[in-house]
């Protein structure tokens, strides 16, 4: 079987390779975006299938791609979104455009993953 | 023997020429030193910590945003909407629509859901009467309060609003000012941080915002204006707020804020009655009259000025508006200065009184008025035959060159402070904008400030130069 | 002959000169900075490319699961690492890593990450730099040792909290409280400096973050000599909850400081702190403003009927409206009836603006009525603003007569000493006009308020009022009619259903005006609502026993006792004797008579006063539709009050414009 294909956008440098480095080493098969514009670039010829994006990005905000992924090129893969803490309204929007779940900032990597199966495990 | 007389008057008046032009150039260095100074305290101070976490609080004070709407139709629906979008918990944003002929009511009602409330007024305050006070029937437009009223001119509406608002602290701001997520929180830390003495009022940067990227009103790129008269306003900006106020504001004699970002104690501005309705240069005027209040009930105050780049905002890009802007801080600055003319070298006020206002009183008003009769009494000597020629020619060097090396100091820390403008193109525009600027930009403040003095003093009555519009570019 | 002094123009050039060198200067320091700062973080941002994947490493090793392979390569990297930072530059951009990762990440991690800190020594370089004498220095390397959380800086970092540099004494106070869970109880203890409120805030939210804090009793600082300390005090009890310094919070209000008033009467509302109540009244005529308002609205919080007389005299003292109209709303928040004369009041001015319905159609109004908007826009154009607030007081003042007998006398839970109860006659008697009342020698010097309050009413105006009673039974308004004006065709159907069992006579003009109503439904509504009506009042009201019969014959003598100022009430009295909302009515507007009659009946007798036993009276649904409607309150004896109120209200409401007009000649 083929590794996951995981997406992780992040505009967070530093976050982004930690996270990248604990989940390769979970055997997923992870890129690695740090603005919306690069989502959205990569998306057009991939099909990630899983999604981690955080919320705050430039160009595109992790509400932008949500929305992206779910009106316009109609697909079903898993969302997870990554919110700073004190931004209710931000996740409350993120679950209206169809996001599947939210982890809170500072993130837990221990919990990402579990996140991760279980959205893995639902489809 | 006549003659002779004439020529010491001559010799007396390029005297008193230098030694004015010394004196300002002394003034200008010492701001220059204290600015530098305060600047990289701050930098030192503020290099760490996360403001956002105190914003959720209990005990994170109350704020209102009071914003006058004057015809403003076209830009305000989004203006608001980044109004309601700023980091902090305990706030209200109340915006004014100070009778505007316009849509702009209808266009807020339609776009935030608005209904009309029950609320009572003081009988006794003297604003111009309240038409209706609305609230958003939506919950995530809770922050937000329009009170629609009669015209009254831009201080009568934020007295109104100020009078409204019972918040621990206002803020005055111009609706269609960008103004970045943080700002609330800096603004309550500057308020916060003293315990010794009690801030009264906290003011900061204006930052120019034309050709930048700004969606959702956020702002998203930063980028030189296209417009050369803006870009001269923007240098212009930077030399008064980055070495002129945060040197002022070092020495805690700030006497003036920006109409377009200023934060006051609530009781205390209501305590010494709100604006002024009288001036066009309120925004100066309330200050003033705050300081004074402070200084004769011998409360010891300060005003507080934060450097960070909160405030954005676009600045007139046609020369006619621009002149008429001019003319009217001019005016205001006139009516300010001689409303609290016993200011002026007054001990009792300390350095408010033997610093602050003669440099506002010598440099911002009558250096205009100066240069305006200078450079035409220099032509009428050339003619008739009395200039000295060498002795002009030093010292319009020597001043041209002191300008240059003082804007040339003004993005030096502009590039220290923030180095916003990645180019290096951009930088040298700015410095080709500092070699021009006193034959291209200075001439038209000068007119406008001759202008807005002569309307004053021979009272002509003249309306509000209002800014059109264009909105911020927008990206998809 | 006097020459002035030469300046040369070569020192001008010369000048000249020195600035170009100086732009020049400033024009190489632009560039220069630029690519520092730009070289700066690009070389940063290399080191960062070559540490943090090492960080992550570190991070994510675990030794159990490991294989002899990767502990090798572990063991490889962390000599690798250790030679970086000796780097010192290196040492200063993992550190910087640290930082931000902690901020970015929570759980198992975040606990590796401070491990990982401590393995490489790197707290022994924060622990250098506090000794250095540069202030941001010191204060850097505290941040850095108290985010991640070396407790063993703690002993130092404590040391700095009377620092005099104020960034390093407010770093020092953070870390303090962060590191060590007695670092806020220290801080207290030793502190000698001012607290800013942004520190508090900070401190608040450190705090806060704690999962497993446990609180020190924080009323040990209420007696600190800083008064920072007992400001910050007041609001960790505040926050905490801690209701166990009750006598030092009442005593705080007495502070000379006003922040600490102001935060001692916060504790006192949240924590229901009542018997502060006498020293908080005591203290709010010294006070400011903002001190003002935060006594009402902790008095308006769980004041009882006590406070009104004291808020009434705030209300008709008071200069600043903001005050005046806090203390109003006070009143209203203690017993909600109170809300009914104000908001009445404002009814009736929108009614002199815009002429209500009835007006336009030509019915068989009373004379009266036709007169009455007309003296109200008098009122209202020249001279609103206070006589509004004018009506307010009076209203109040006046509304106060009746409601106190029946409560004060009859609810038993109630306990009333003599002095008050001799204070209320007395306030009833100066309202009657009495001027030479017995009582008022015998005023007890303690209670000002009631003297104050009195004073207010001058000899003439106590006329004026007992003059201008006449004429509120005759301007009298239907209390529907207000409501029918505010309301949609639907809303007036179900008034007029209403009105069936509540109306009574004194609405029967209104009900009348509205015969010709445009509307049919209406229309016909008002036909059948009318004659129900009339078939309802002509059913004699049932004997309510002796207490009733008492009634009478007491009314009799008041009657004939004042025949002259109330001819008017007891023509209506006699004339609806047998509704049952009548009598109530005469009885209020009357009761200072029957403040005289007091003392010659006797103690046992008083009773026979409460408005209470009439609500037998009333038909059921009437009870029932006021308990639907007041389910605020508990006790049947203030819902009946409330009710009564209602109509007796009406009257008033003509009252101050009348007055006013008769004032304004």
């Amino acid at each position: 079987m083929d590794a996951i294909k995981l997406l992780l956008a992040d505009d967070d440098q530093l976050l982004a390779s930690l996270l990248d480095f604990r989940l390769k080493k979970a055997g997923y098969n992870v890129k690695v975006c740090t603005d919306g514009k690069s989502v959205k670039k990569y998306l057009e010829t991939e099909r990630p299938d899983i999604i981690v994006s955080d919320i705050m990005m430039p160009y595109f905000s992790g509400l932008e791609i949500t929305d992206y992924v779910r009106n316009e090129l109609k697909l079903s893969v898993p969302i997870i979104i990554l919110s700073s803490a004190g931004n209710e309204e931000n996740v409350l929007s993120a679950f209206k455009l169809g996001a599947n779940d939210f982890l809170s900032k500072p993130v837990s990597p221990a919990e990402l993953l579990l996140r991760l199966q279980k959205e893995l495990a639902r489809i | 023997m006549d003659s002779g007389f004439f020529n010491i008057i001559l010799e007396y008046i390029n005297i008193v020429f230098f030694v004015f032009t010394a004196v300002l150039f002394t003034l200008f260095t010492i701001m220059g030193y204290l600015s530098t100074k305060g600047s990289l305290h701050y930098k030192n101070k503020n290099s760490f910590g996360d403001l956002s976490k105190v914003m959720a609080s209990p005990l994170a004070p109350s704020l209102t945003i009071v914003a006058p709407a004057f015809n403003e139709g076209m830009t305000i629906v989004e203006n608001i909407r980044s109004l309601l979008s700023l980091k902090y918990v305990n706030y209200e944003v109340m915006v004014v629509n100070d009778g505007s002929k316009d849509d702009t009511l209808q266009k807020m009602i339609d776009a935030y859901d608005l209904v009309k409330i029950d609320q009572p007024i003081d009988p006794n305050w003297k604003s111009k009467p309240i038409r209706g006070i609305y609230k958003s029937t939506q919950q995530s437009f809770s922050k937000l309060t329009v009170i629609d009223k009669e015209n009254g001119g831009k201080s009568d509406a934020l007295n109104t609003g100020m009078q409204l608002s019972e918040n621990q602290f206002i803020g005055c701001i111009d609706v269609d000012c960008l103004l970045l997520p943080d700002a609330l929180l800096h603004v309550v830390k500057s308020f916060y941080q003293r315990s010794e003495k009690r801030v009264i009022a906290v003011g900061g940067v204006i930052r120019v915002a034309n050709s930048c990227v700004i969606n959702g009103g956020a702002l998203e790129e930063i980028r030189l204006p296209k417009n050369w008269l803006a870009r001269f306003q923007l240098l212009e900006y930077t030399r008064s707020f980055l070495l002129g106020r945060m040197a002022f504001g070092r020495m805690d004699s700030l006497l003036i804020i920006s109409g377009a970002f200023g934060f006051f104690d609530r009781e205390i501005a209501l305590a010494c009655g709100g604006y002024d309705t009288h001036t066009v240069g309120e925004d100066m005027e309330i200050v003033f009259r705050m300081r004074r209040y402070m200084v004769e009930h011998k409360l010891p105050h300060t005003i507080e000025y934060i450097p960070d780049a909160l405030c954005w905002t676009e600045v007139p890009e046609s020369r006619k508006i621009l002149v008429n802007q001019r003319d009217r801080w001019s005016r205001g600055n006139f009516e300010t200065l001689y409303k609290h003319r016993d200011m002026f070298f007054n001990p009792k006020y300390g350095r408010l009184g033997m610093i602050s206002y003669p440099y506002w009183f010598f440099y911002e008003w009558l250096a205009p008025l100066l240069e305006f009769f200078g450079f035409f009494s220099i032509i009428l000597f050339y003619f008739l035959g009395i200039l000295n020629l060498p002795f002009f020619l030093a010292i319009t060097t020597m001043i041209y060159m002191y300008s240059i090396m003082f804007s040339f100091y003004a993005i030096l820390w502009e590039v220290y402070s923030y180095n916003e403008y990645k180019n290096v193109k951009d930088i040298l525009i700015l410095m080709g904008c500092a070699l021009i600027e006193p034959f291209v930009f200075h001439p038209i403040v000068v007119f406008a400030a001759v202008r807005g003095n002569y309307k004053k003093l021979f009272k002509i009555k003249s309306g509000w130069g209002t800014i059109t519009r264009k909105g911020f570019a927008k990206t998809t | 002959m006097i020459s002035a002094p030469k300046i040369h123009t070569d020192i001008l050039w010369d000048l000249s000169a020195f600035f170009v060198i100086l732009a020049v200067l400033y024009f190489v320091a632009i560039f220069f900075f630029r690519s520092k700062f730009l070289k700066k973080s690009a070389d940063t941002n290399r080191r960062k490319n070559v540490l943090a994947p090492l960080v992550s490493e570190f991070l994510f090793y675990q030794e159990e699961e490991g294989s002899k392979e990767e502990k090798k390569s572990y063991i490889q990297k962390k000599v690798e690492i250790r030679e970086l930072i000796k780097d010192p530059i290196n040492e200063m951009v993992l550190t910087e890593i640290l930082l931000d990762l902690k901020k970015d990440v929570s759980g198992d991690t975040r606990k590796q990450l401070f491990k990982l800190y401590k393995d490489l020594n790197l707290e022994l370089r924060a622990f250098e730099k506090l000794k250095s004498w540069k202030w941001q220095k010191i204060s850097q390397a505290m941040f850095e040792l108290t985010q991640m959380q070396v407790a063993e800086s703690y002993d130092f970092i404590s040391g700095f909290i009377n620092d005099k540099r104020s960034v390093i004494r407010k770093q020092a106070e953070i870390s303090s409280v962060t590191l060590d869970k007695d670092g806020l109880s220290y801080f207290l203890d030793t502190t000698t400096y001012q607290i800013s409120e942004w520190q508090q805030l900070k401190i608040l939210e450190v705090l806060s973050n704690y999962d497993d804090f446990e609180a020190p009793r924080f009323y040990r600082w209420l007696t600190s000599k800083n008064k920072h300390v007992v400001l910050f005090a007041l609001r960790l009890i505040k926050h905490y909850d801690q209701n166990d310094s009750r006598g030092s919070i009442v005593t705080l209000i007495r502070h000379k400081n006003n922040s600490i008033k102001l935060e001692a009467i916060n504790c006192i509302k949240q924590f229901y702190i009542v018997e502060a109540k006498p020293t908080l009244k005591a203290a709010f005529w010294r006070n400011k403003a903002n001190v003002k308002l935060a006594i009402l609205d902790t008095l308006a919080e769980f004041g009882d009927k006590e406070e009104i007389l004291f808020l009434l005299d705030v209300a008709n003292k008071e200069s600043n409206f903001t005050v005046k109209s806090k203390a109003l709303s006070a009143i209203n928040s203690i017993q909600p009836e109170y809300i009914i004369p104000t908001e009445d009041i404002e009814l009736f001015d929108e009614d002199a603006e815009e002429p209500p319905l009835n007006f336009n159609t030509p019915t068989e109004l009373t004379a009266d009525k036709e007169n009455l908007p007309e003296e109200i826009q008098e009122v209202s154009e020249d001279t609103l603003p206070q006589v509004d607030i004018i009506d307010r007081m009076y209203a109040a003042m006046v509304e106060f007569v009746p409601k106190e007998i029946p409560i004060n006398e009859q609810l038993v839970d109630q306990e009333i000493s003599g002095v008050e109860l001799e204070q209320l006659l007395q306030e009833k008697a100066t309202l009657g006009c009495i001027a030479d009342l017995p009582f008022e020698e015998e005023i007890d010097a303690a209670i000002n308020d009631t003297d104050d309050e009195i004073s207010v009413f001058s000899e003439e105006e106590q006329y004026e009022v007992c003059n201008s009673t006449k004429e509120l039974s005759a301007s009298y308004q239907s209390i529907f009619k207000s409501l029918f004006e505010k309301s949609d065709d639907d809303c007036k159907l179900l008034l007029l259903d209403e009105m069936l069992t509540l109306a009574d006579e004194k609405d029967l003009p209104f009900l009348n005006s509205l015969t010709n109503y445009p509307n049919p439904i209406i229309k016909d509504k008002v036909a059948f609502i009318k004659k129900g009506l009339h078939e309802r009042l002509e059913k004699p009201e049932p004997a309510e026993g002796i207490e009733d019969s008492v009634l009478e014959v007491l009314n009799e003598i008041s009657e004939n006792s004042y025949i002259d100022e109330s001819q008017m009430i007891d023509d209506v009295i006699k004339k609806e004797s047998i509704c049952a909302l009548k009598p109530r009515v005469a009885k209020s507007l009357k009761s200072m008579e029957l403040c005289f009659l007091e003392d010659d009946i006797g103690a046992n007798s008083l009773d026979l006063f409460d408005i209470n036993f009439q609500i037998d009276a009333t038909t059921d649904e009437f009870r029932s539709s006021v308990r639907s409607t007041e389910t605020a309150l508990t006790t049947e004896h203030e819902q009946a009050l409330t009710k009564e109120e209602h109509g007796f209200f009406q009257k008033f409401l003509d009252f101050p414009t009348t007055l006013t007009d008769k004032l304004n000649g």
